[in-house]
């Protein structure tokens, strides 16, 4: 083999090795969503297959009707306020793992990786027990007399909020762990020593530090709310039909309007992506993360 | 009472001791370096110090206060980390200030001392810049600056400089000293560079297994080491073990057996018994070469290793039953030894120290 041949091939062997993941983010990716794109253009009649054809109906009627508008809201607000009661639990239990001497360690890492092994509607379902007009905390008002008559927490925006915060925070807290690992213990220190108490060096230190890390969380976790149907399908009730998820599985799945279903994933795709990429750009335009990624990066 | 004091410190990891302390005590001002090789148990007493650890056992005082299980923010100390442990989100002026702002301190007072503070280690005007935009001697004084600026009762080193090239260690080893001197703060000082804590401290530490194996001042320390792992420990190369097997008071040599089949005549000045098992310590700039015989207590050798400092020849010399390294100050190239030649080497009472096992 000539030198050339050779070094062309040691220049380009990255190529080689991104291919199967390339092929595989094609084939079950990229393909399908070409799909989905084409389908949200097509012109939907009742009782008829999908015929080709190019029309911007879809997106008109999603845009013009009120009740899709509110869906998208509630749910893009749904996962902002997930988001943000998520991170106020995980926080501190992944700030607990990753930076004290706190003596069961292993056990919550357990604890946190445990739910993953359940299926999510084995999840919904205990909850579900739990929450339930006859369910623990029911019973538990009642009887310390704090309701008069069992509330309703299923089948309301309640149930919704608490089994997708539930869902979440061993996500977002293991996703945590990392990031606030890698903050040296000497800066703890340092500041320990300069006259800090423990939670000025929360403050002034370990918070600050951990934007980055909570940023990327939160996107994961974000993304992970508003594409979630499950959870609001069975027990968000009437509320439960707002989320966009569960609007988009009833186009598909019951009035079998292919071609809508497949215009609100589109604009739930878009407007989720703006959302992400403007709060991570104002989250970077602040100084800590424009300095910390800056560091990173060197 | 002195301005330090510790008492009985013990400190152990799973069952092995780490830090085992009887008594150590610094005066106000001083600077006192602990020295050892890694293990030695240096480390796990400053951080006992700091506050870091809690010792098994034992108390700390610090100017007349018990600090030993006070909360690491109330002991007033101040701590340079060998990695430095700037603040990176921090300008270099909110770095140095971060210790003045748990003082009840006016805003016009903390910007006079972050000021003072930065021109004390060259590097007024720097305000605003951030931690990563500096060369890593110049974050090694903002992180001494951090740690003095708020006045603490002690300044703790934590090999500061060990990630230092070794000529901006060399610059730094002057500058910490001013700095020290010009504060006159007590300072403890970590490493495991023997360099290091004789030139910079008033008084040495040589710490081993957790326990102080030698105190003194560095001159001290390098010329009477009390034990064999000291001298090694200081960079005495020349470490020899036998038995002493006839003396000759007169003459002031003893005759010592290295090993069943060999023996070494060994200036002394304190008496050695018969039948001792000693070790010789002897310094290898103290070592005398010459052509010609000048005492009959001159011993034949041969070079068998040479190299040029630049400031002075080191050789090492072959005895027929041991190798001694020597250290021969004289800068004359033309006049220096090479491999193979025969020489004659003088010991002298002076350059050798008698330890007993």
């Amino acid at each position: 083999m000539n030198t050339g041949l050779r070094n062309y091939l040691k220049r380009h062997l990255y190529l080689l090795l991104l291919t199967p993941p390339l092929m595989v983010l094609t084939i079950f990716l990229l393909v399908p969503l070409g799909i989905l794109l084409q389908y949200s253009f097509i012109a939907y009649t009742p009782g008829q297959a999908m015929k080709s054809g190019f029309t911007l109906a879809n997106y008109a009627r999603f845009m013009t009707d009120s009740y899709y508008l509110t869906g998208l809201l509630i749910t893009l607000l749904t996962g902002l306020v997930v988001v943000t009661i998520t991170l106020l639990f995980a926080y501190p239990v992944a700030y607990l793992y990753a930076k004290t001497r706190f003596k069961y360690r292993g056990i919550l890492l357990i604890m946190l990786l445990s739910p993953f092994y359940t299926n999510i509607i084995i999840k919904i379902f205990g909850w579900m027990v739990i929450l339930g007009r006859q369910g623990m905390v029911n019973k538990l008002l009642v009887q310390y007399q704090l309701l008069d008559r069992p509330f309703e927490f299923l089948y309301s925006y309640i149930g919704v909020m608490v089994i997708m915060v539930y869902v979440h925070v061993p996500m977002m807290a293991l996703l945590l762990i990392g990031p606030i690992q890698n903050i040296k213990d000497s800066l703890i220190e340092s500041a320990r020593i300069c006259g800090s108490t423990t939670l000025g060096v929360i403050r002034n230190i370990v918070l600050p530090l951990s934007i980055p890390g909570i940023l990327s969380g939160s996107i994961i976790v974000y993304t992970s709310v508003i594409a979630a149907f499950i959870i609001p399908l069975l027990v968000g009730g009437d509320w439960g039909k707002r989320f966009i998820s569960v609007m988009m599985y009833t186009h598909m799945s019951v009035t079998q309007n292919w071609a809508f279903a497949s215009t609100i994933a589109m604009i739930l795709i878009v407007t989720s992506l703006t959302v992400i990429v403007v709060t991570s750009r104002i989250v970077k335009s602040m100084k800590v993360g424009v300095l910390i990624s800056e560091k990173f990066a060197r | 009472m002195p301005f330090v004091e510790i008492r009985r410190l013990k400190k152990s990891f799973r069952n092995v001791v780490a830090a085992d302390i009887d008594q150590l005590s610094m005066e106000e001002g001083e600077f006192v370096s602990l020295l050892g090789p890694s293990g030695c148990g240096k480390t796990t007493t400053l951080r006992c110090i700091a506050g870091s650890l809690e010792p098994d056992s034992g108390s700390i005082f610090v100017k007349g206060r018990e600090i030993t299980h006070m909360p690491i923010h109330k002991r007033r100390l101040g701590l340079v980390f060998q990695d430095y442990a700037l603040f990176p989100h921090m300008t270099l002026f909110d770095n140095v200030a971060y210790g003045l702002r748990y003082q009840n301190r006016t805003k016009s007072e903390i910007r006079k001392k972050v000021t003072e503070s930065l021109e004390l280690v060259g590097l007024a005007g720097f305000e605003d810049r951030y931690p990563h935009q500096l060369s890593g001697g110049q974050q090694q004084r903002v992180a001494f600056a951090r740690s003095v600026v708020y006045e603490p009762d002690v300044l703790l080193l934590d090999e500061p400089l060990s990630n230092l090239d070794f000529k901006l260690r060399k610059a730094m080893r002057f500058e910490l000293k001013r700095m020290q001197r010009q504060l006159k703060i007590t300072t403890l000082f970590v490493t495991h560079d023997q360099q290091e804590a004789l030139s910079l401290s008033d008084r040495v530490v040589v710490m081993n297994e957790g326990r102080v194996e030698q105190v003194g001042t560095p001159n001290d320390i390098y010329e009477n080491p009390l034990s064999v792992f000291v001298a090694d420990f200081i960079g005495s190369t020349n470490i020899i073990k036998g038995v002493a097997a006839s003396c000759d008071s007169d003459r002031g040599v003893c005759t010592v057996r290295l090993s069943s089949s060999s023996a070494l005549p060994i200036p002394f000045r304190e008496p050695i018994n018969v039948g001792e098992e000693v070790s010789f310590i002897i310094k290898p700039e103290k070592i005398d070469l010459r052509k010609t015989r000048k005492l009959d207590t001159d011993i034949h050798a041969k070079i068998s290793g040479a190299s040029y400092l630049g400031s002075a020849f080191n050789y090492e010399v072959d005895l027929g039953n041991l190798r001694l390294e020597v250290l021969d100050s004289q800068t004359d190239y033309k006049k220096r030894y090479e491999i193979g030649d025969s020489v004659l080497i003088a010991l002298s009472p002076d350059g050798i120290k008698i330890l007993r096992r």
